[in-house]
């Protein structure tokens, strides 16, 4: 089923197009895959696709600085790589986008911890996932175990790829934010208690900041000791600071692709907070993040008409 | 061997005192023996400024010593690692305390995960030479074998049955299948190869997918490392010891603003050097048990094992 992205990759190699093709290859545990990068035209046999990549590849574009790559992309990475054109944190020219379809990334723990034994193998067929381990084989459909934010996904193809290989992907009009909106319902107290309960399982360890591929800075206010912004250890209010000032950052520039939650090792929901920034910012800006490489950050721009009434 | 019945054995121990029960659900990700010798965060002294008396300093007391039930062989050999660093050469007082009052017992691992590879390391999911009491679970009772004088200590005032031929049998059987159901990798002559291998290409390959987060070694039994930190108040404050990471940007990050570990490739080499090579160099052991929670934890399936088979592959200059 990747033989049209392997040709595409194994052509782009021989030809000396580009140094290395950036994308996924099977990994050594079910449900994973694991970020590779094919330098020869031999190693495009590797590369694979689908709801078992978990993070978002365009972080690993800041390790490819001034190397000519390819990138095998789904929406909300294609949009990452605006985003970081936008912010000059790549050129256009340095990379081939090479779109591929996509029907969401899975909800990885959530199978683990429905199937609640020791899974051995999976497998995609259809829109199911078959897992065998020690509690024998069991199917689960895809749709209702991808990452809640690929359920809010309104572009799951990639923007201007140059070259698309085709299959099917999910439908960007279906977007549901239904989960978001009750909570928006919630009273302070209510809200305060969901996000305590979440939050609190944090450890701190910044998967999910390292998996980020909007988290490039240089030295991160959580690491800063002079001022302290954070405090060490594991006060709730320093725990919060870090999450939510994080989020502050991500405003206008998160793709919500979902792949800080899908990292987190102690399987924390951070997908409440960066769904409802998308949902905030298409309400109040209309504003949908990398959808081209010339358009300036939210945040970075001033206009006179920009709505106000958030402010207090 | 001796044998009991499950819920007698527990009475007793909670009638004992602080009973923390680790054998109904799988300790993941966290290692909770770790943490209750070495806490992610912990409180070493209060200061205060009492007017024109000047600084008063108030270390806390101990919290009193928990029985850790359930606790499993690769764990129990973690604590036994965090001896070394923590008892040998200098004794930190701090984990002194809380080794000297945890009793750890041990549960011998009928089914280990796709992720283990302790018989990697000499032992196995039967080992009963770790913590302080060993056990086995064989379905209708536990097999029981104190392992130090704590442990003997703990089961005082217990009636225990001889175990028959055929409890030993049933264990024997579970051991077999526990023992069969783990991946070894053959781990021979690694640390002797790695102090070639420092200047080597291969670091960069292998550090590639890895983001550097801290989950691997947050979530490791044996990874120790943490730093030291004085939380101000106004007129007081506290020091606490956090764990720190050796995958963190800051954590080799010099006053000067050099650092020694610039990126992710030097970071990601001391980690498997300090587990591989540095710690056998300094201690005679790995500093690795097996368990597999790196491998579980990691985002971007960073597998511990597959980085051992490459870096043996590697051919170096002899």
């Amino acid at each position: 089923m990747f033989e049209k992205l392997r040709e595409t990759a194994r052509e782009l190699l021989s030809k000396g197009e580009v140094e290395c093709v950036l994308g996924f290859a099977e990994g050594t545990l079910p449900m994973i895959y694991t970020p590779y990068h094919a330098r020869k035209p031999e190693e495009a046999e590797k590369l694979v696709y689908g709801p078992f990549a978990a993070p978002n590849i365009a972080t690993y574009l800041r390790k490819l600085k001034g190397k000519k790559a390819a990138v095998i992309v789904r929406g909300c990475e294609s949009r990452t790589i605006n985003l970081l054109i936008s912010e000059k944190q790549l050129n256009r020219e340095d990379v081939k986008i090479i779109g591929v379809p996509c029907t969401g990334a899975l909800d990885r723990k959530r199978i683990l911890k429905d199937y609640g034994g020791e899974i051995r193998e999976a497998r995609i067929e259809g829109e199911k996932v078959i897992v065998k381990g020690d509690k024998g084989e069991k199917a689960y459909v895809l749709e209702e175990y991808i990452s809640p934010s690929c359920k809010s996904c309104l572009y799951p193809e990639a923007i201007d790829p140059d070259i698309k290989i085709d299959g099917p992907s999910r439908d960007g009009e279906k977007a549901d934010f239904s989960d978001i909106e009750k909570i928006e319902k919630m009273s302070p107290a209510e809200k305060w208690e969901f996000f305590e309960k979440e939050l609190s399982k944090c450890i701190r360890c910044y998967a999910c900041r390292e998996i980020c591929p909007m988290c490039y800075c240089e030295s991160c206010f959580v690491d800063s000791n002079r001022p302290v912004w954070v405090e060490p250890g594991f006060d709730y209010t320093d725990i919060l600071s870090f999450h939510l000032i994080k989020m502050y950052h991500m405003a206008g520039r998160c793709v919500d692709c979902g792949a800080c939650e899908r990292a987190c090792p102690l399987g924390i929901r951070l997908s409440f907070l960066t769904r409802k920034l998308t949902k905030d910012m298409k309400e109040a800006y209309n504003f949908v993040s990398g959808l081209s490489p010339e358009e300036k950050p939210a945040l970075g721009v001033f206009s006179p008409d920009d709505r106000e009434d958030f402010i207090l | 061997m001796k044998k009991i019945e499950k819920e007698k054995l527990l009475r007793h121990l909670e009638e004992k005192g602080n009973l923390v029960r680790l054998d109904r659900a799988r300790q993941d990700p966290l290692s909770v023996t770790k943490s209750s010798h070495l806490p992610q965060e912990e409180l070493l002294l209060l200061f205060r400024i009492n007017g024109d008396k000047g600084v008063e300093i108030r270390v806390p007391e101990g919290r009193g010593g928990k029985i850790l039930f359930g606790v499993s062989p690769c764990e129990a050999r973690a604590v036994d690692l965090l001896d070394l660093t923590f008892l040998r050469d200098r004794i930190d007082p701090y984990y002194k305390r809380k080794r000297e009052d945890n009793v750890l017992f041990v549960l011998a691992c009928n089914k280990p995960r796709s992720t283990c590879f302790c018989t990697s390391f000499g032992y196995g999911p039967f080992s009963g030479k770790f913590g302080d009491v060993f056990m086995v679970d064989i379905g209708d009772n536990l097999l029981i074998d104190p392992v130090t004088e704590k442990g003997s200590k703990a089961l005082e005032g217990l009636e225990l049955e001889e175990a028959t031929p055929s409890d030993l049998e049933k264990m024997e059987s579970l051991k077999r299948s526990a023992e069969g159901a783990i991946t070894t990798v053959n781990i021979e002559g690694i640390s002797e190869k790695l102090k070639k291998m420092f200047l080597d290409e291969i670091w960069a390959d292998l550090a590639f997918k890895c983001v550097n987060c801290g989950a691997c070694t947050y979530v490791c039994p044996t990874c120790y490392c943490f730093d030291i930190q004085d939380v101000e108040r106004t007129n007081w404050g506290y020091r606490e010891r956090v764990w720190d990471s050796c995958m963190f940007p800051i954590y080799s990050l010099e006053t000067s603003g050099h650092n020694p570990r610039p990126t992710g490739v030097e970071r990601m080499r001391n980690r498997i050097m300090h587990k591989f090579s540095y710690y056998p160099e300094l201690y005679g052991e790995y500093g690795c048990v097996g368990c597999g929670r790196c491998i579980r934890a990691c985002p971007v399936n960073f597998d511990i094992r597959e980085a051992l088979e490459t870096l043996k592959e590697v051919e170096v200059a002899a």
